[in-house]
């Protein structure tokens, strides 16, 4: 079973990495395209996961707090709305930067000279 | 005038306690955020056909606006979830699919719209303003009443 999942892993990695690999032998605007699109990836990924860890924790927390001592639940809802508020604007940011990235081309003009 | 506002705020707090928002601060919160959304769509209604750069605020004030509106509906009752796996589940499955709507959305503003992407980061950034003007509101009312609680003592 394991040999199975690290065989479909390499097989991913490789055929992921490939693209890379490729698009290195390019010169100029293809391949800042692909290393763009790389970087938004990654960084899309990266907030998305740091963010739903971020609620997923403020909400344990939250949940714990609330069974301790259910007379502060009012008080506690209302800081965990805000914390969650702030982290759903957080990833909202990562998520128009990464577009900005893909599609309003702000470093179109260094690429192509 | 004073009046006037007075009942409007009244008439939107009465509306969004039918709509579920049943706690005060929450309510206090999304009311605020409603009404500065009202306000910005208003201010920036006259430039919409001139300038890009004001139709962009507003939109990114009504995308963060809705946002917020979900999550605060939704996060009002989280805590009085019996199983904690549970409540992580549904709050994690809403901020994703809120996340990728979101995505769709703001797309289609930049994409086929033409969006300037800077005012619209400045409009989802209203959301963050409102919590702070709220918060040293807050912060200023409870000095305040310590203070005369202090004198009465």
């Amino acid at each position: 079973m394991r040999k199975a999942f690290m065989t479909i892993f390499s097989t991913a990695a490789l055929l992921a990495l490939a693209s890379v690999a490729f698009a290195a032998d390019t010169a100029g605007a293809m391949g800042a395209i692909g290393t763009i699109s790389w970087a938004t990836a990654i960084g899309m990924g990266l907030a998305a996961a740091g963010c739903g860890l971020g609620q997923g924790l403020g909400l344990k927390a939250a949940c714990e707090g609330t069974a301790r001592n259910p007379e502060a639940g009012g008080k506690i809802t209302v800081t965990l709305i805000l914390g969650m508020a702030f982290i759903e604007s957080l990833a909202i940011y990562a998520l128009v930067v990464c577009l900005i990235l893909l599609f309003a081309h702000p470093f179109a003009k260094i690429i192509t000279g | 005038m004073g009046k006037m506002t007075q009942n409007l705020r009244d008439g939107l707090d009465r509306w969004l306690y039918r709509r579920g928002y049943v706690h005060p601060e929450v309510r206090e919160l999304v009311r605020n955020q409603i009404l500065l959304t009202a306000l910005i769509c208003v201010a920036c209604l006259p430039f919409a056909g001139v300038s890009v750069d004001a139709w962009s605020f507003a939109a990114g004030t009504a995308i963060i606006t809705a946002n917020f509106c979900s999550l605060a509906k939704f996060g009002q009752r989280i805590t009085g979830f019996g199983n904690k796996r549970e409540a992580i589940a549904a709050v994690l499955a809403r901020f994703y699919f809120r996340l990728a709507l979101t995505g769709l959305v703001l797309f289609g503003l930049i994409v086929w719209f033409g969006a300037t992407p800077l005012p619209l980061l400045a409009g989802i950034a209203t959301v963050v303003v409102n919590f702070i003007v709220w918060g040293v509101a807050r912060h200023a009312g409870s000095k305040t009443h310590q203070t005369l609680t202090g004198k009465e003592a």
